[in-house]
């Protein structure tokens, strides 16, 4: 199973940094912000995840 | 080795990009006598640094900015000073963060686009009515300065106020008046006046249902908006925040583009690269050049031991040129570059510039009409002065005629 990522909309910035590098798995769609981690690997999630400037998106333990 | 730093030495503030190499190569933590500070140079640590806001406390932005302490204020009173989003730490920050945050959603700022296109529109316009113009006092200047003024509901008979607050308030604490300070320049005056107009724009508010940032942030969501209180100390926080780091980020983009005539030409004919150039002037030659923090605890950075309660300057123009992150080719500016790690100009972590999404709109309104002037127009001269300031960096005046 791919990895969790939660989502905390109170501290996102919407810098769009997930969206702009991983467009498959984090995209908007009927103006709800919707993430697929199965889209894409593991390695390329925790990434997208890590490079998250404000904090918002983490990995589910 | 013998690094003689000194952030406002003539030949520095023209060009620093070369001290800051030495600093990474030689003395990633520094101590630079002269400012009382040390001075964090690569990215990794600077991103460590960023992270960690349990032993690298944001107050020592408040001591720095306005002369603050944490038991007295920027008018020598005693007492904690009221925390703001920029000088305050977990779980204070996380608290007035989640609620300014609802004031800067994709969906409210493309609402706000209409109006930062007229403003540059209007100035665009004052620009064309003369023979000579300098694009940073007609254009990148005055436009952040509005488009807060805007957002803020400010009456525009009072705009002229509003512009001269904000000009002495961004000279009171970017540094360009240090040798006065926060009271002796005046910023602390006009920071009250302005705060005394504001309480007076919120007292007149009937309904919080407006779409400028004010209703946002007093709207009753959830039963936790801001104060009125809090809502002044955000305003006065945003005109600092927001104004003149816009302004730089415009001047640099265009600076970098003319020092690049291909890439220029490039862009002039497909203004999509304008986001990628925007991004690499982030990186390339950032408009805020460092953060300050204070050590909560003795803490070791790259094998030196910075006391507890020292002030730490944390270099983000330096991480963005950091080789080892940002590739060997990162003092080079190249909007086609791919970045594996985020370049650090608008911070890192819970601090995330606020603001971040509304400097890229407004630079990119702002790039859209300024680009294709450019091949109509000329530069005076050569040579670029840059402002005088603590962290800021931008060109002073670009003034240009008309071919």
């Amino acid at each position: 199973m791919a990895v969790q990522v939660e989502w905390d909309s109170k501290i996102c910035s919407h810098s769009g940094n997930c969206v702009k590098t991983l467009p498959q798995v984090f995209k908007v769609e009927n103006k709800r912000f919707v993430i697929d981690p199965s889209a894409a690997t593991d390695e390329k999630v925790i990434a997208a995840v890590k490079a998250c400037p404000s904090g918002a998106l983490k990995i589910r333990s | 080795m013998n690094i003689e730093y000194d952030p406002f030495a003539p030949e520095y503030r023209a060009n620093p990009y070369p001290i800051f190499a030495e600093l990474r190569r030689s003395a990633p933590v520094y101590w630079a006598e002269r400012s009382k500070m040390w001075v964090i140079s690569r990215y990794d640590d600077v991103m460590a640094v960023l992270k960690d806001t349990t032993r690298f406390s944001s107050d020592a932005m408040a001591t720095v900015l306005l002369g603050m302490t944490p038991t007295r204020s920027w008018d020598g009173s005693a007492g904690a000073p009221r925390p703001s989003v920029v000088t305050s730490d977990p779980p204070v920050h996380t608290a007035l963060r989640n609620v300014v945050n609802r004031g800067f959603t994709p969906r409210q700022i493309s609402a706000w686009k209409p109006e930062v296109e007229k403003i540059i529109n209007d100035c665009v316009a004052t620009m064309r009515a003369r023979k000579r113009f300098d694009l940073v006092a007609d254009l990148t200047n005055p436009m952040p300065v509005m488009v807060i003024a805007t957002v803020l509901g400010v009456d525009p008979s009072r705009y002229a106020d509003f512009r001269k607050w904000a000009t002495i308030i961004t000279l009171g604490m970017n540094g360009s008046k240090r040798h006065l300070g926060f009271v002796g320049s005046g910023a602390a005056a006009a920071s009250a006046e302005m705060s005394s107009y504001l309480a007076e724009i919120i007292a007149r508010k009937t309904s919080s249902s407006g779409n400028d940032l004010m209703s946002v942030l007093l709207r009753a969501t959830e039963g936790d908006a801001l104060t009125m209180q809090e809502a002044i100390i955000f305003a006065n926080l945003l005109l600092f925040a927001g104004s003149e780091t816009t302004t730089n980020l415009i001047g640099n983009a265009v600076c970098a583009l003319l020092q690049h005539p291909d890439t220029l030409a490039r862009v002039q004919t497909n203004l999509e690269l304008i986001a990628p150039t925007i991004e690499e002037t982030l990186r390339w030659d950032p408009p805020v050049h460092y953060l300050f923090r204070r050590a909560t605890q003795d803490v070791t950075v790259a094998g030196t031991t910075i006391p507890q309660g020292a002030m730490i300057t944390i270099l983000l123009a330096s991480a963005n040129r950091d080789e080892t992150a940002c590739g060997d080719d990162a003092g080079e500016f190249d909007i086609d570059r791919k970045m594996t790690n985020p370049h650090l100009a608008f911070g890192f972590g819970a601090h995330f510039c606020l603001g971040a999404s509304l400097a890229r709109m407004e630079a990119t309104a702002a790039l859209q009409r300024v680009i294709p002037l450019l091949s109509r127009a000329h530069r005076t001269t050569e040579s670029v002065d840059y402002v005088d300031s603590f962290q800021f960096r931008g060109p002073a005046a670009l003034t240009m005629e008309w071919n």
